[in-house]
């Protein structure tokens, strides 16, 4: 999937890949903020296509995830510098030296021990002429390192020193040095190499490489990734880079998305041309699913001889007809709301968009061009799961984590007299100058605070004698003399509290104090946002404005 | 069952504690019930307890059976759906993308219970043949994975501890010189193994799924290394995950939960498992009111009620649901002596018993109302026995009826609604107009309903009179034999209708039309009103239908605060029901009891002096009470080892039960201890009702 | 690009002013590969004394290296014990020295047992031990450690101990490792070898930190009482260390036993930098199949005019004393020197001093955030509002915070040019905090949203104010001037 690299932030790699093949520092740190996942494929691109005649580079890539622990970081080391594969027959057994079979992953010592093993053995190995064996070692997200084996860091970084052989060690990280340094300068500073974040044009080749990369046989029937189109995706690719750069100028990212978008973007084209060659509907329709048809070498029919790269005009109208759709994918896609291929199929383009790119094919009921295409949307009512006790304690909970404890009795209380429940008035975020020291975040930027359940469970008990009283399945008030007796029960119902384990364990309520904790009551907190608990408000018309202490 | 459970597990929502002769304790309610359910009702059959007890087995069998197919029913296709997905998650592609993604599958499932996952797993094994399977499946739980290094384990080993190939050879590794268990690249080597195994037999090459059972209580920190980890090794690997999520949420619980550099390399398809009012609507409608089944015994409507309302209210399980039914059933058969009847008619023998002369004296009674012949008197029994053969058959018939008339409403309702008319006003609780018409149903107010759609149906529009006839008329070309034959002369009505249909270009075409609709309106007032009978006139009805009885709710959902609070106040009609409240003085109680009381009594914070001779007092009197020449059972925790005694050890005892008492409440959480005050405790419960 | 043979003639020598002929790559090609192979192995570069520097740093070394060479051939060939401290900053040539002091003893007719331990390495005195038995075993053949002690493979891989998420104390990395009571014993070992012994201490002060400084006390100890001319053979021991006050760590029994005897390294002088730079710039090519004479020959000539060239700028000359004023590390000249000669190419084939600044820049005092005007859109706008919240006096900021300030920003002025809706925005926040702009400053909790971490913006306002008047943005501005 790595499409050629190198056209992307390539002359920084040059240099690194000339550094490693003359003689190169110890130590080398590659800081990417933007992708360190493509800067990694470069590199090792790099490295594997260029072939010296004086060094027998060995190089290997470990990943700082996968490696956490040390014992699986220095078998990868191994492994891979030794090009060894663990196979399940042989009890997948790790590199174990040309003779012995001594165990290397078992701590710091043995490890260095099995590299110098390893480089003599190899170096022995390939002595057909004075080569120089060199072992290049690339750790990706090594910012990782250092919260998993922040012990292992130093003698990473002085592995050449250490084991006096000819070892470059390679940190590709999208965070700094300066931010994983070992203290008192225990490890050597390493030889900096920044990329730069991709410019527009780097994008574009990028997003064009890609489509080179999965293009297709060009004698193959005309299909998106068809080698005739190159032309199109070119600008597609542009005006693509065009709507997204405000939002990312992550080349994976901007690939993905021209990935969900460009065969709905060939479309009419695709259709046009099928039409110029009379085909019928059948197979117009057919071509519908285009992005799949070229996997099938069922029709090898060579139908794209005649074909020609469509005039400037027909471009434009492209361009005009896809661009805000364009937007609508990345706000769908960026997020993963959905994915490329599904947001692909939901997004083909309607049968007018050829007739709006191609006016010779409108056909003469008029049909008014609609703008773009219309982002399918998600199925509403999210929260239509939940049973109405768990919207009440849902609403309750959230008011219990926004405002503050001493603020319910005048929130909720209910004397004799209906007294108004007062809010506290709005009071502007109080400027800097007349404070000193930090100044209090208001709550709704910090986010829910925890309550104690019993606070809650008053709060539920008030919402539910508020906006639940018209139950017509309660049972004759004669037996509840006092008011708000009824609900005083209702809320010490085990229906109640397995709600409320129901909700914890899904999440939707969370629970900060230990389960195992016996004295004190539990505390939660509320784990749904504003919007949702707005909306399940309105859903059982609780005034949740007029009971919020801090209006939102 | 478990001796005991543990109460820590928060996945579980409710205990049970079953009930042991040793312990009583507050809660106690189901168990009297239960007893009850032993000893024999008043005017009862000869063992009319066993003979309840069978009726009530075969009905409930009979009914649950019903239910779990339709529950099938509605996960099927979701099932099937994601074996689909599933099985060729890797082999459609998508050009274009940076990177490969980890297929992944959220089955968002609210109704709870595992009966889904279940069907799930039984689904792609029953997809593989012995052979091949074109799935490993693995099970991944959330406490299995408290940490990265333990939750790769239990993956990998998951998959690896089949062996990869028919010649089932597991190779011996040595832990120490190969790799971790924990190393992805072990699980690398086993499937390259299991690949060529495949290949070689040019086999289809098996997926990896991972099943992550409540992805909730997953540690989002650790399934991010593990997502990543996995992530780096697709297409060679070919992992799916399958997310079994509790909640329905949008976003999901994922885009909320996880960062974005987790979900992009995901590729997530979400699958919900029907659940809500609609499970609800489905059970009830294809099992209560068909023309297609017949329970043993009719929902009456304060069940139904409140059934419907504790669903949507509480608890939207379906294990919830499938309880509540059952407990409706045990309930009836539980309570009414005449539950034996249900099925059949017990022998004359049987009848004729010396136990169950008040049984028949009732039946009697009943029967004997509505027509006295010469056979009552000559043979009672057997006359007896056909009146109530015959009422049976009556009533079913009746039922019968008017669930035809139910499901008629309901494809006239459907057929207005997609008209656009809205004949039901929905109401906030239950808002599904199925709903609300069998609750009126079987209420027997299910007129208004009628009238609102023969009304609707008379004000048709012209163009909507002949779809509307059509429905109808497939309505019964597609209903069962039974019905069709049964109804024939209201299928010919209709026809007759159809055939009535007035033409376009007909010169009085309105008149004859707005005639047409207003014909039809009246035709189904009429049928629908001789269709749906109240059941209450019947005679037994009482026997197949649980009508009035209230749902025995405390069983479902006890209030526990009021339950220990009556336990505590009036524990005499937990322990024997012999006495009656009011004949029970204060120092009957026993010692907590007696310390609740001046509980109640106190402010809001307790002095213990105060209170500890408040207590003591009222042991004296008991004291006294007992200690003199008394009949009445004598009372417990040895008190008659006091009798008598010298000053000192009485003392010493009073204390001791006072401080016993003392902590049960502290136990129970009634008082609380701020050292705010001196030798002070504060109340947390006040102004409990106690009446 | 075509070369016509008519430019080969001698006067092409000052022809360069644009790019380099073809014939040339090559030349330019070895002569990179020469200067990086110097850059590696300095310790063997001659330089050239010129008679007008006298510069007593160079003595200080000279008479160091001396010293240190006495001392280890005192112990090698009289069997004496010593034990000295090489004390110097980073990157003064500490190992470099002793290095070459190493390989000229062990080049003698009796090579000594040479033991390398590393405070960075064997953290603790067990792990020391081991690797101390370890090399014994390899370099003299016998073992000296109990069996079941060095028996390292144990099968302890099934149970990873799922308690522990931290892999550095999981089960089977850590090793059996022998008790400490086996140390003595294997220490007085050392003298009754059959060669004498050097043991080399690097990162001295982090073996101060040991336990009890067991080990340091048995090594001193034994080193100390090791009597020449007996037949027990000399033990050297050899600490290298940064740290000034490395002394005052040791306990006073160890420090007892300590001879004293420190042996300081100095940095290099300027001068001696100057000298370097231009050594290692004209080193020497090696002649060449694909190169002809002649052309190598012109090569060389102009080579060394244009390094002079470089040489003898001011800027140049400024720069390198800037950073030798900042470090006096060598490693520091090799990595500016370095990534100088790398970016060189066939294009622009010639050293220039704005080129040796800018590498000098990258390597010297890194800025923070370089890239930051080249940051998209959004993360600009979550910039400016941290910003902002700065100003209201906030000093953490949460996502929602910032955002709320975005929406603000776009409901109040219809003049943002991009709406973005909360989800990207809160992605992009995403990469600002995966590059470390917004550090967290609560540990990261199942049970916060992530919209309500808290973070801190590392970036200072002024380089907000940077970045968007690079990327030249006016509304941005805008809104950035409002944060008063």
């Amino acid at each position: 999937m790595a499409s050629n690299p190198l056209l992307y932030h390539h002359h920084r790699l040059r240099e690194v890949s000339f550094l490693l093949h003359a003689s190169p520092s110890p130590f080398i740190f590659i800081n990417d903020p933007i992708s360190p996942r493509m800067t990694t494929q470069a590199v090792l691109g790099a490295l594997s296509s260029t072939t010296s005649t004086t060094i027998s580079m060995h190089l290997v890539h470990v990943n700082a995830v996968t490696c956490f622990s040390a014992r699986l970081l220095f078998d990868a080391i191994l492994n891979g510098l030794a090009q060894w594969t663990p196979s399940w027959e042989e009890g997948c057994t790790n590199w174990s030296g040309p003779n012995d079979t001594r165990r290397y992953n078992e701590s710091l010592d043995a490890f260095l021990r099995g590299l110098k093993t390893l480089y003599s053995f190899l170096h022995h190995s390939d002595s057909n002429l004075p080569r120089v064996t060199r072992f290049v070692i690339v750790i990706e997200r090594v910012e990782r390192l250092k919260d998993r084996l922040p012990d292992l860091i130093v003698p990473l970084t002085r592995l050449a020193e250490m084991t006096r052989i000819d070892v470059t060690i390679i940190f590709v990280s999208s965070g700094r040095w300066d931010d994983m340094r070992p203290s008192l300068g225990a490890s050597p500073d390493p030889y900096f190499v920044d990329i730069s974040i991709p410019t527009k044009e780097a994008c574009v080749a990028h997003l064009c490489s890609v489509f080179q990369s999965c293009q297709t046989e060009p004698n193959l029937s005309l299909n998106p990734y068809h080698p005739a189109l190159e032309g199109i995706h070119a600008s597609f690719a542009s005006i693509l880079c065009d709507a997204c750069f405000p939002f990312t100028n992550d080349p994976d990212e901007l690939a993905y998305a021209a990935a969900a978008r460009w065969p709905g973007f060939v479309q009419p084209i695709l259709d046009n041309h099928a039409m110029e060659r009379g085909k019928d509907d059948s197979n117009l329709t057919e071509r519908d699913d285009n992005e799949h048809l070229f996997t099938d070498d069922a029709m090898l029919v060579d139908d794209t001889h005649d074909f020609v790269t469509p005039p400037e005009e027909v471009r434009m109208r492209l361009n005009r007809y896809f661009k805000p759709s364009i937007t609508a994918a990345l706000e769908q896609l960026y997020p993963r709301f959905s994915n490329a291929q599904d947001w692909a199929d939901a997004n083909k383009p309607s049968p007018e968009a050829l007739e709006i790119v191609f006016p010779v094919h409108r056909v003469d009921h008029l049909s008014k061009p609609r703008i773009g295409v219309t982002v399918k949307e998600k199925p509403a009512e999210p929260y239509r799961n939940l049973t109405r006790m768990s919207k009440f304690i849902l609403i309750s909970s959230f008011l219990a984590s926004m405002n503050p404890a001493k603020s319910d009795l005048r929130m909720f209380g209910r004397g004799l007299d209906e007294k108004k429940r007062k809010r506290r008035r709005i009071t502007k975020a109080p400027s800097a100058k007349i404070k000193s020291g930090p100044i209090k975040i208001p709550q709704h930027f910090l986010g829910p605070a925890v309550f104690p359940l019993d606070r809650m469970l008053a709060i539920l008990g008030a919402l539910l004698e508020e906006n639940d009283n018209d139950d017509n399945f309660r049972p004759s008030k004669i037996d509840f003399s006092i008011p708000g007796e009824y609900t005083d029960m209702e809320v010490s119902r085990v229906g109640v509290c397995s709600t409320i384990i129901d909700l914890t364990s899904s999440r939707l309520l969370h629970r900060t104090s230990p389960v195992e904790r016996l004295d004190g009551p539990p505390m939660f907190k509320c784990g749904v946002s504003y919007d949702v608990v707005l909306g399940l408000a309105k859903e059982l018309d609780v005034p949740l404005q007029d009971l919020l202490w801090d209006s939102l | 069952m478990s001796p005991i459970p543990n109460f820590e597990d928060i996945s579980q929502s409710v205990f049970l504690i079953p009930y042991s002769s040793l312990d009583d304790g507050p809660e106690e309610e189901n168990e009297t019930d239960l007893r009850e359910a032993r000893d024999v009702l008043e005017n009862d059959l000869e063992h009319g307890d066993i003979l309840r007890w069978e009726a009530y087995q075969s009905a409930w069998a009979k009914c649950l059976d019903k239910l779990q197919t339709i529950i099938q029913k509605l996960h099927e296709p979701v099932v099937e759906a994601i074996a689909e997905e599933i099985k060729n998650a890797y082999t459609e592609t998508f050009p274009g993308l940076p990177y490969p993604e980890l297929p992944t599958i959220t089955i968002s499932n609210p109704a709870g219970g595992t009966s889904f996952l279940n069907e799930l797993t039984n689904q792609l094994d029953r997809s593989n043949d012995e052979a091949d399977p074109s799935s490993f499946v693995t099970h991944l739980h959330p406490a299995e994975c408290s940490n990265i290094m333990a939750g790769m384990k239990m993956l990998i080993t998951g998959f690896i501890d089949r062996p990869p190939d028919k010649a089932k050879t597991q190779f011996k590794r040595k832990p120490a010189t190969s790799l971790a268990n924990y190393d992805i690249n072990l699980l690398n080597a086993w499937f390259a193994a299991v690949r060529n195994d495949r290949e070689q037999r040019n086999a289809k090459v098996p997926s990896l799924v991972a099943v992550l059972h409540d992805f909730e209580q997953f540690n989002p920190s650790v399934m991010q290394d593990i997502i990543d980890i996995c992530s780096l090794h697709i297409p060679q690997l070919p992992l799916v995950f399958v997310m079994a999520l509790s909640s329905a949420q949008s976003p999901s619980y994922l885009h909320v939960t996880y960062p974005r550099s987790t979900l992009a390399v995901l590729r997530i398809r979400q699958f919900h498992v029907p659940f809500g009012l609609h499970a609800l609507e489905e059970m009830l409608r294809q099992t209560f009111f068909t023309t297609t089944f017949d329970p043993d015994v009719m929902l009456g409507p304060a069940a139904l009620g409140f059934i419907v309302d504790y669903y949507s209210r509480y608890n939207s399980s379906l294990d919830s649901l499938l309880n509540m039914f059952q407990l409706v059933y045990l309930k009836h058969f539980m309570i009414n002596p005449l539950s034996p009847l249900v099925k059949t008619t017990p022998a004359a023998d049987i009848l004729s018993a010396v136990a169950s002369y008040s049984f028949v004296d009732t039946l009697f009674g009943r029967l004997c109302t509505t027509k006295t012949s010469d056979a009552w008197r000559e043979k009672p029994l057997p006359t007896l026995i056909i009146a109530v053969d015959e009422a049976r058959e009556v009533f079913n018939a009746c039922i019968r009826k008017s669930r035809l008339g139910f499901e008629l409403m309901i494809v006239v309702n459907t057929s207005l609604a997609s008209l656009g008319y809205k004949s039901v006003e929905p109401d906030a609780h239950h808002s599904t107009a199925l709903l609300r018409i069998a609750i009126d149903l079987v209420k027997g107010r299910a007129t208004k309903h009628i009238e609102m759609l023969s009304s609707l149906i008379r004000k048709l529009k012209f163009s909507e009179v002949s779809s509307f006839l059509d429905t109808l008329r497939t309505y019964y070309r597609d209903a069962p034999a039974h019905i069709r034959d049964q109804e024939g002369k209201h299928k010919e009505h209709i026809d007759h209708f159809i055939a009535g249909l007035p033409q376009e270009g007909d010169d009085q075409y309105s008149e004859k039309m707005r005639q047409l609709a207003i014909d039809i309106g009246d035709w189904l007032l009429n049928y629908l009103d001789e269709l749906v009978q109240p059941l209450e006139e019947l005679p037994l009805w009482e026997v197949w239908s649980t009508g009035q009885t209230p749902f025995p709710m405390e069983l479902m959902n006890p209030s526990i605060r009021a339950s220990t609070v009556s336990g505590l106040l009036r524990s005499h009609e937990f322990s024997d029901s012999a006495k009656k409240p009011e004949e029970t003085n204060l120092w009957d109680l026993p010692d907590t009891g007696i310390l609740f009381q001046r509980y109640l009594d106190s402010g809001k914070m307790i002095n213990v002096y105060d209170w500890f001779d408040s207590f003591q007092s009222v042991l004296e009197t008991q004291r006294r009470e007992t200690s003199g020449p008394r009949k009445g059972s004598p009372r417990k925790r040895g008190k008659k080892s006091v009798g008598g005694g010298n000053e000192g050890k009485w003392k010493l005892q009073v204390q001791a039960r006072f401080i016993r008492a003392l902590h049960e409440l502290d136990y129970l959480g009634f008082v609380k201890h701020t050292g705010r005050k001196a030798d002070h405790v504060i109340r947390t419960v006040f102004d409990v009702c106690d009446t | 690009m075509p070369t016509s043979p008519s430019k080969r003639s001698r006067n092409l020598i000052n022809l360069v002013s644009g790019s380099l002929p073809l014939q040339f790559h090559e030349c330019l090609n070895s002569q990179k590969y020469a200067i990086l192979h110097a850059l590696r192995n300095m310790s063997d570069i001659q330089l050239e004394n010129d008679i007008e520097d006298e510069d007593d740093m160079d003595r200080t070394n000279t008479s160091t290296s001396q010293n240190l060479d006495e001392l280890l051939c005192g112990t090698v060939e009289r069997g004496e014990g010593n034990s000295c401290l090489l004390l110097g900053p980073r990157g003064t040539g500490k190992t470099m020295m002793l290095e070459r002091a190493l390989s000229k003893i062990s080049s003698g007719d009796s090579p000594p047992v040479i033991i390398r331990l590393s405070g960075w390495l064997q953290q603790n005195d067990r792990l020391a031990m081991r690797e101390i038995a370890r090399q014994l075993r390899e370099q003299t053949g016998a073992s000296f450690l109990s069996a079941e002690v060095e028996e390292e493979t144990h099968d302890r891989d099934d149970e990873p101990n799922p308690f522990i998420d931290n892999p550095a104390d999981d089960p089977e990395t850590s090793v059996a490792e022998p008790s400490p009571t086996h140390l003595p014993a294997l220490i007085a070992v050392l003298p009754t070898l059959s060669r004498a012994s050097i043991v080399i201490l690097e990162g001295f002060d982090l073996f101060a930190l040991h336990a009890r400084q067991a080990l340091l006390y048995c090594l001193l100890d034994t080193a100390q009482s090791c009597r020449a001319g007996a037949n027990s053979k000399g033990l050297a021991v050899v600490g290298l260390t940064t740290r000034v006050d490395t002394i005052n760590l040791l306990e006073k029994r160890v420090k007892s036993r300590f001879s004293g005897r420190i042996l300081r390294v100095a940095p290099q002088t300027i001068n001696y930098w100057r000298r370097l730079t231009k050594a290692i710039l004209c080193v020497f090519v090696g002649e060449d199949a694909f190169t002809d004479e002649e052309d190598l020959a012109q090569w060389r000539t102009t080579w060394e005019t244009r390094v002079q060239q470089f040489l003898d700028d001011k800027s140049t000359l400024q720069t390198l004393s800037e950073t030798f004023s900042i470090t006096k590390d060598m490693r520091m000249l090799t990595a500016v020197l370095t990534s100088t000669v790398v970016t060189l190419s066939p294009e622009a084939p010639w050293p220039t001093s704005s080129q040796f600044l800018t590498s000098a820049e990258i390597h010297r005092v890194r800025p923070l955030y370089p890239y930051l005007h080249n940051l998209p859109y959004s993360a600009i706008c979550l910039l400016i509002a941290s910003v902002h919240a700065g100003t209201a006096g906030y000093s953490v900021v949460t996502f929602d915070m910032l955002h709320e300030y975005f929406r603000d920003q776009v409901r109040s002025s219809t003049a943002a040019p991009v709406q973005i809706n909360g989800g990207s925005i809160g992605m992009t926040f995403e990469t600002l905090v995966a590059a470390k702009i917004f550090v967290s400053v609560t540990a990261p909790s199942w049970n916060t949203a992530k919209e309500f971490t808290k973070y801190i913006c590392v970036v200072e306002r002024e380089d907000v104010k940077k970045a968007v008047d690079k990327g030249g943005m006016i509304p941005l501005k805008k809104w950035l001037n409002k944060a008063q």
